[in-house]
């Protein structure tokens, strides 16, 4: 056998024997009865508000509740996978053993801790859709079924929320494997190492928008206020008067300043229709009204007539109730700005 | 010849399958699996190999998706 290493045919060895161990000690998995209560639970609750009406309750009970059956099932899949079956593959010492030395090959730090009883494997930085999660070291562990996978970031890349994820499949150290529980069972009840890892790789480089625990878009720190969408550093908008940040499709431009603003902090002149941010509508007394500066400057033509007549004041000396329709109850008492702003 | 045969792809499937002396490992592939070999990484003996590479007397052949789709896990 070329490159003979002893440590790590010492491992083989001791994988070997906890595999076997874990096989006698736990012939049949263990039936999913929580699982299948809350199936129960949730089929009461939408008796419950179909019996009252409640329709969109009722909706999302049934929603869950096939949502529910589907992790059961995956699950029974998982389950039966651990029970005993015909194997192809006799579980021995020299296979483990070239499953680890095949792993030197496909990762590039790989660690045999025979005290520890761990094998730790660090995958390249994982890359989803442009967003670097860096490194993971993934720590398997025999001998200790109940906790036998860790899957560490080495340079945590956190969510503002939740800040316990590293990975949007990856939480408190533990990966979610999804589509790949039955094959990764497979692989390590039937101790294939090798595969075991190379599956563990890619569900880490795989990204399931559908069923993660954050969005990608959670690490990007770049949320449009408006659509709740993704929006990348370069395509998003800062409002400038509230300062939240939108996509193209939910920010505006003032037509009288030019400043990005959203919906929410402008409005439209009631007089010529342009979009005005907050800041450029007319000010009078500290009272904002709802037309622009520049509509409210130009005279209308029965005041033009007037003109011809007598000379009339101002807007503020108008009728005070074609004045207050004009007058909006927001901002008030801000102060007004520069006439640059038109 | 007799070679093994791992599948990763799913329930993980593994089985010992006899197969015509000269078969390659596109022809394995295209047999084997529905979906294109890009989509896939393969391995002989646990090594990076092409598809008209030759498949010997008890290789091992294992095929696992490039994509594997992670999911959050049932609250129980």
């Amino acid at each position: 056998m070329p490159n003979w290493d002893r440590a790590r045919w010492d491992a083989a060895q001791q994988i070997v024997k906890a595999l076997l161990a874990e096989q006698a000690a736990s012939p049949f998995p263990t039936f999913p009865d929580s699982q299948i209560q809350a199936l129960h639970r949730l089929r009461q609750r939408w008796h419950y508000a179909v019996a009252r009406g409640w329709q969109v309750a009722a909706a999302t009970m049934q929603n869950t509740w096939n949502l529910h059956l589907e992790w059961l099932i995956n699950d029974l899949k998982a389950r039966r996978c651990r029970a005993p079956s015909r194997a192809a593959i006799t579980l021995t010492a020299a296979q483990v053993y070239r499953d680890l030395a095949g792993l030197q090959d496909e990762f590039e730090f790989v660690d045999i801790d025979s005290r520890a009883r761990t094998v730790t494997v660090r995958t390249d930085r994982i890359m989803l859709d442009d967003v670097d999660l860096g490194p993971f070291a993934i720590v398997w562990s025999w001998g200790n079924p109940d906790d036998s996978l860790r899957v560490i970031a080495e340079e945590p890349q956190r969510p503002d929320y939740p800040e316990d994820l590293t990975h949007p499949h990856v939480r408190e150290d533990e990966l979610c494997v999804g589509d790949g529980q039955a094959a990764l069972d497979q692989a390590f009840r039937s101790g294939r190492l090798f595969d075991a890892f190379l599956i563990l790789r890619q569900i880490l480089k795989t990204y399931n928008p559908h069923s993660a625990y954050a969005s990608l878009w959670r690490w990007t720190g770049r949320v449009c206020r408006g659509c709740a969408g993704s929006v990348s550093e370069d395509e998003s908008w800062s409002c400038e008067t509230c300062g939240e940040v939108f996509c193209g499709d939910c920010s505006q431009c003032c037509d009288a300043c030019g400043d990005p603003v959203c919906q929410g902090c402008s409005s439209l002149c009631s007089d010529c229709e342009t979009r005005i941010c907050s800041r450029c509508r007319a000010v009078v007394d500290g009272r904002r009204l709802s037309v622009c500066q520049a509509c409210y400057e130009t005279p209308t033509p029965d005041e033009e007539a007037d003109d011809e007549t007598q000379e009339t004041p101002l807007r503020p000396d108008k009728d005070d109730a074609s004045f207050e329709a004009h007058v909006l109850t927001d901002h008030v008492g801000e102060a007004a700005l520069p006439a640059g702003c038109g | 010849m007799r070679i093994l045969f791992i599948n990763n792809d799913g329930g993980g499937f593994a089985d010992h399958l006899d197969l015509a002396d000269g078969t390659t490992v596109q022809q394995l592939f295209d047999q084997k699996v529905k979906g294109r070999p890009q989509d896939y990484l393969i391995r002989v003996n646990r090594q990076p190999t092409v598809g008209t590479a030759v498949l010997q007397d008890g290789d091992r052949v294992t095929i696992t998706p490039i994509k594997i789709e992670g999911a959050r896990s049932a609250v129980s």
